[in-house]
């Protein structure tokens, strides 16, 4: 799922979010080894009614003026905008729902949107940290309301704790936020501590697995094995919606985290078996962060191909015993 | 820097003719665990704490006809029997670091705090200055990253890293200085500063084209 569209969200200036990225993750899903089985869509503007389950109107109409009165950056310097950027951020943000329809309407099992801007540090009234509409919060509220999905996880494995979405959901009992990254005592944004457990009915319904500046694979899927695959078991989805950033890799200058390409097709098997034990095949990757176009590139096909199985490595260890791992046959739905 | 803004103003305050069976019908279903004792002038006398409370209640593993007579007997002790005195206090105008420092010495949990007349204005926790120094150094808010600056041992540590941030159109909020080592691979010092961006890239760059040496834990390359 992409849409030249995106492209437009102009930024300047040496500025990491650029519109290279989509374009490398797509030259690579068009030319490497997924090519015969890519089947590609493009977004609807994402609807009033389903944006404001995530963000206030006043907010929104604040974001269009800015951007169409010719204003550099929204609401912080970081967050530049042209013309063309309210735009973009809607058919960003209507990836998702356009993405789940088509997988309820059993087109498609896996979907990947390739989109910018990105969402996850987006607050309700708020933009931060590149993102301005939470792509993932608009996601999953769209699964739980059109489709009647009311369990979701939403796992994000960005470098960067996506404060937008825990935001959303602490106070959500059915909405899991899963959110691997770099310690915010160190990283941007600053929130994330694993004493972030959820608020009020949501008390236990968000997991956050803080890594030290420096930590590798092993400390990755140590974490993964050990507690996000028993919580996400525990909780049991009916939907899946994966905030997938690639800025963790050793490559990306952006976080501290020392994660090789490899580690992200064992997030994408990890997902898959989850999703073929729990949630009936359903499963919604959005794009987040990632901006060294190489590894955003080696790092988007091998999260898809693990997400479908393809190249499971018989040495990977089960993330719990007794299943079979692997995809299922995408028609449960 | 000054309690006033973290302190609870108008505390619950007890008075040293109260009996313990009065204190525990009046405290119940509250959460407060220190409370000052006054005179009928609002005079600081003493302070008791909830510890002190539970020491002086009959145990709930006692038989319960000794404990309901001791329960019963608690109409005779009077608060100032079992209060702390003379009570350690904090003036209103005293800063965060005295109560920091006073916690530190006595290892007690909460502060009462007085005007000139040593009457009674508030309460201060150990809470409330770890939510103060929390606040203070920007921990926990959403926006922000910390960049790790060695020193180089060159004089003007502290402004070089403003001037360059600054040129750059970066916010830096804090900066602290660490004068020994904190944490692997630190040498002289690190200096710590707080900016507001998610840009990272951006301000590894301008502190290195400005000379200086940033910390990067990111592991090795492996050999190709």
């Amino acid at each position: 799922m992409s849409d030249d569209r995106t492209l437009d969200h102009a930024t300047w200036g040496g500025h990491p979010e650029t519109r290279e990225r989509v374009i490398a993750v797509r030259e690579r899903l068009r030319t490497g080894a997924l090519a015969p089985s890519l089947i590609e869509e493009h977004p609807l503007a994402v609807g009033w009614e389903t944006i404001l389950a995530a963000h206030d109107e006043e907010y929104l109409l604040r974001f269009e003026e800015a951007a169409l009165s010719g204003r550099e950056w929204f609401d912080h310097r970081d967050n530049q905008i042209g013309e063309a950027s309210y735009q973009a951020a809607l058919l960003a943000a209507g990836a998702g729902p356009t993405a789940i329809d088509l997988i309820e309407a059993g087109r498609s099992p896996l979907a990947f949107c390739a989109v910018r801007p990105p969402g996850h540090h987006a607050e309700r009234s708020k933009a931060l940290g590149f993102c301005f509409l939470n792509n993932a919060v608009i996601a999953a509220r769209h699964w739980q309301k059109a489709h009647g999905r009311r369990r979701v996880l939403v796992f994000d494995f960005d470098a960067h704790h996506g404060n937008g979405i825990q935001h959303a959901f602490e106070a959500d009992p059915d909405v899991l936020y899963v959110s691997l990254h770099e310690h915010p005592s160190f990283s941007f944004p600053g929130t994330g501590y694993a004493e972030e457990t959820g608020t009020g009915p949501g008390a236990g319904a968000t997991l956050n697995i803080p890594l030290l500046p420096g930590a590798r694979d092993s400390d990755a899927l140590e974490a993964l094995e050990a507690r996000v695959d028993p919580a996400v078991r525990a909780f049991r989805p009916e939907a899946i919606v994966v905030a997938a950033g690639f800025d963790g890799h050793l490559l990306d200058d952006m976080s501290g985290l020392g994660y090789s390409t490899d580690l992200f097709r064992r997030f994408g098997l990890a997902v898959s078996r989850w999703a073929a034990d729990l949630a009936g095949g359903r499963i919604l990757t959005l794009l987040e962060g990632g901006y060294h176009l190489g590894a955003l590139g080696d790092g988007v096909e091998q999260y898809l191909l693990g997400l479908i199985g393809a190249t499971a490595n018989p040495l990977d260890p089960p993330l719990a015993k007794g299943e079979t791992g692997g995809f299922n046959d995408g028609k449960s739905h | 820097m000054y309690i006033a803004a973290a302190m609870t103003t108008d505390p619950m305050c007890l008075h040293p003719e109260m009996s313990l069976r009065q204190v525990r019908d009046l405290i119940s279903g509250k959460s407060f665990r220190h409370f000052p004792v006054t005179d009928a002038a609002g005079r600081l006398v003493g302070m008791v704490s909830d510890r002190d409370l539970r020491s002086a209640f009959p145990s709930t593993a006692l038989n319960p006809t000794v404990r309901q007579d001791q329960l019963e007997r608690l109409e005779q002790v009077r608060v100032e029997s079992i209060m702390s005195r003379p009570p350690i206090a904090l003036p209103r105008d005293a800063t965060l670091d005295d109560a920091l420092l006073l916690f530190d010495r006595h290892s007690i949990g909460a502060l009462p705090v007085v005007d000139h007349d040593a009457r009674i204005v508030g309460i201060i926790t150990v809470r409330d200055v770890l939510g103060a120094y929390r606040r203070l150094f920007g921990i926990g808010g959403a926006g922000s990253s910390l960049v790790e600056v060695l020193d180089d041992g060159r004089p003007r540590l502290m402004s070089r890293i403003a001037s360059a941030l600054d040129a750059c159109g970066i916010i830096c909020t804090r900066l602290v200085r660490a004068d020994t080592a904190d944490g692997p691979g630190s040498g002289l010092g690190t200096t710590y500063a707080r900016v507001l961006t998610y840009n990272i890239h951006a301000v590894h760059e301008a502190l290195r084209a400005a000379g200086l040496e940033t910390v990067q834990r990111k592991p090795e390359l492996p050999p190709p």
